[in-house]
């Protein structure tokens, strides 16, 4: 029997390397932003982050929030705002605080979603160009002190962020291609 | 792990360098036989098919570091947004192929489609003159950015004559390899103001108040309404109430600015932190204010400028310490001291 399934295991790989010249498409735009591209890997990785079924509605919500971040990340961009890697640092540093890592246990779960070091660090750094972003041109046009309603602050800023972003969308050029 | 997950799950690709579009008019892809992540071994070659055969060096160079690399899609896909950014280069295809001994990568470049005819009209027809930029655009390549800039101009052309929802589109339809560009405005509703009104301004008289606004009747205009309610701010700030807020009103021929004013703060205790009493007396005279006074920012700006120049500091923080109870602000000045060249 051991033998059987060995030879099982073995039929099975076979069937799984495709044949010399098999061609896969590997990458390709689905949306242009203001003239940069969002590639279909990019949907395909944030599916699989968020271990998420995907259909087509869950692309449609993914492209949405991919160009959602371009164009804030394009708008970070152009006010000159940047990350410093030792904020960067500081904040992989206060994520494996908040969740108990160690830098190894990070690599670990990263590894999990698919993700390396660099690419996370890399998100990290988009995230705190949007935050910057987001303070700079949202939180000035808000009445409410974080400090004394925390959950009322967030809730304005959620109202001035898509604000700002249907006025972005009139101001910059978002081709859907799929 | 909640923040890790929603960072993760947040994930997207870097964003590259900004470059012009995918042509509408791409031709479908080749049959595809497997699933890109079927694909095995390691990347053994790169190809490019490309119109302009001077592409094909160049890309091949960028991508030569994936080389005997296992397929990683991520890395692939930062190099292949620079392809996409080149100049010439309307989109790009990445295909790969199984061979015996690994991969080969295969990039079909789409080229930036050339211009046929460009038309600029309102959404109902209306024709609107087509801006100086692009008045010889036939027969040029599609440029994104300068249609994006020219789409923003017509925008904001609308905007400042009282269209604060206006938009400006530009949109392609392909003509044989050719492509014709339509810019489309969409104005929305004219908004002409015809008086401003004011509401909870129990002590500050509406005359006042409208002379510091300066915003008269006429076409909307965004950045003034912002303005006079940041000048209304001022106001407020200047006579005592330092927690004034006034909500923007939204576009309107009568716009309404709500303000709540607060209570009215008076100094308290002055102070100069580590300065000697006679120090202290000397440069709190300076100030031009004084213990009881109606707390005012301009009268304290104008007063910490003149304590600057006085003790040559590098820089001067006011402390403040509000009590609500007696409606005061105590300040506190930290001065920091310039550093002299020679005493480094």
């Amino acid at each position: 029997m051991k033998y059987l399934l060995a030879l099982m295991l073995l039929t099975a790989v076979a069937a799984a390397k495709p044949p010399t010249g098999a061609r896969a498409i590997i990458d390709q735009p689905v949306a242009i932003v203001g003239g940069q591209p969002i590639w279909k890997s990019e949907i395909d990785d944030t599916i699989r982050a968020a271990k998420a079924e995907a259909s087509p509605d869950v692309f449609q919500k993914v492209l949405d929030e991919l160009i959602e971040t371009r164009l804030m990340l394009q708008a970070a961009d152009a006010a000159h705002i940047t990350a410093s890697e030792q904020e960067i640092d500081a904040g992989v540093q206060e994520i494996e605080k908040q969740n108990n890592l160690t830098d190894a246990q990070l690599d670990t779960a990263l590894a999990e979603f698919g993700y390396t070091r660099a690419g996370y660090r890399a998100e990290i750094s988009r995230q705190i160009r949007i935050q910057r972003l987001m303070q700079q041109e949202l939180v000035p046009k808000i009445q409410i002190r974080a400090s004394d309603s925390p959950v009322e602050f967030q809730m304005a800023l959620e109202t001035e962020r898509r604000k700002w972003l249907e006025n972005r969308k009139k101001m910059v050029h978002i081709e859907r291609l799929q | 792990m909640k923040r890790l997950l929603v960072v993760l799950a947040a994930c997207g690709g870097a964003a590259p360098e900004a470059k012009q579009p995918a042509p509408p008019a791409k031709p479908a892809p080749a049959a595809v036989d497997v699933s890109w992540d079927k694909l095995e071994g390691p990347v053994k070659d790169v190809t490019v098919e490309a119109a302009d055969a001077t592409l094909a060096p160049k890309i091949q160079a960028l991508l030569q570091g994936q080389i005997g690399k296992p397929l990683d899609r991520a890395a692939l896909r930062d190099q292949v947004s620079q392809v996409f950014a080149m100049q010439g280069v309307g989109s790009v295809l990445v295909r790969g192929i199984q061979r015996d001994d690994g991969i080969t990568l295969e990039l079909d470049i789409t080229p930036q489609p050339t211009i046929h005819a460009l038309t600029a009209a309102q959404a109902d027809g209306t024709s609107v003159p087509l801006p100086g930029q692009l008045a010889a655009a036939n027969g040029l390549p599609l440029d994104p950015v300068l249609l994006d800039t020219v789409a923003g101009q017509l925008r904001d052309h609308f905007v400042s004559d009282g269209y604060p929802d206006a938009a400006a589109r530009w949109t392609t339809k392909p003509v044989g390899s050719q492509v014709d560009v339509s810019l489309v405005v969409s104005p929305g509703t004219r908004v002409v103001i015809d008086h401003v009104e004011l509401a909870g301004n129990a002590h500050a008289k509406a005359a006042d108040l409208l002379k510091v606004m300066d915003l008269p009747a006429g076409p909307w205009n965004q950045a003034r309404v912002d303005r006079a309610a940041l000048q209304i701010d001022t106001y407020y700030y200047d006579h005592g109430y330092v927690n004034v807020s006034v909500d923007t009103p939204a576009p309107s021929a009568t716009p309404k600015f709500t303000i709540k004013e607060g209570d009215q703060f008076k100094i308290g205790k002055l102070s100069i932190k580590d300065a000697s009493p006679a120090d202290e007396k000397k440069w709190l005279a300076l100030l031009g204010v004084k213990k009881g006074d109606v707390f005012s920012r301009s009268a304290m700006t104008a007063g910490l400028q003149k304590l600057q120049d006085a003790t040559k500091a590098a820089d001067i923080t006011p402390v403040t310490k509000l009590d609500p109870a007696k409606k005061t602000i105590d300040i506190s000045f930290e001065i920091q001291k310039s550093v002299s060249p020679s005493s480094k």
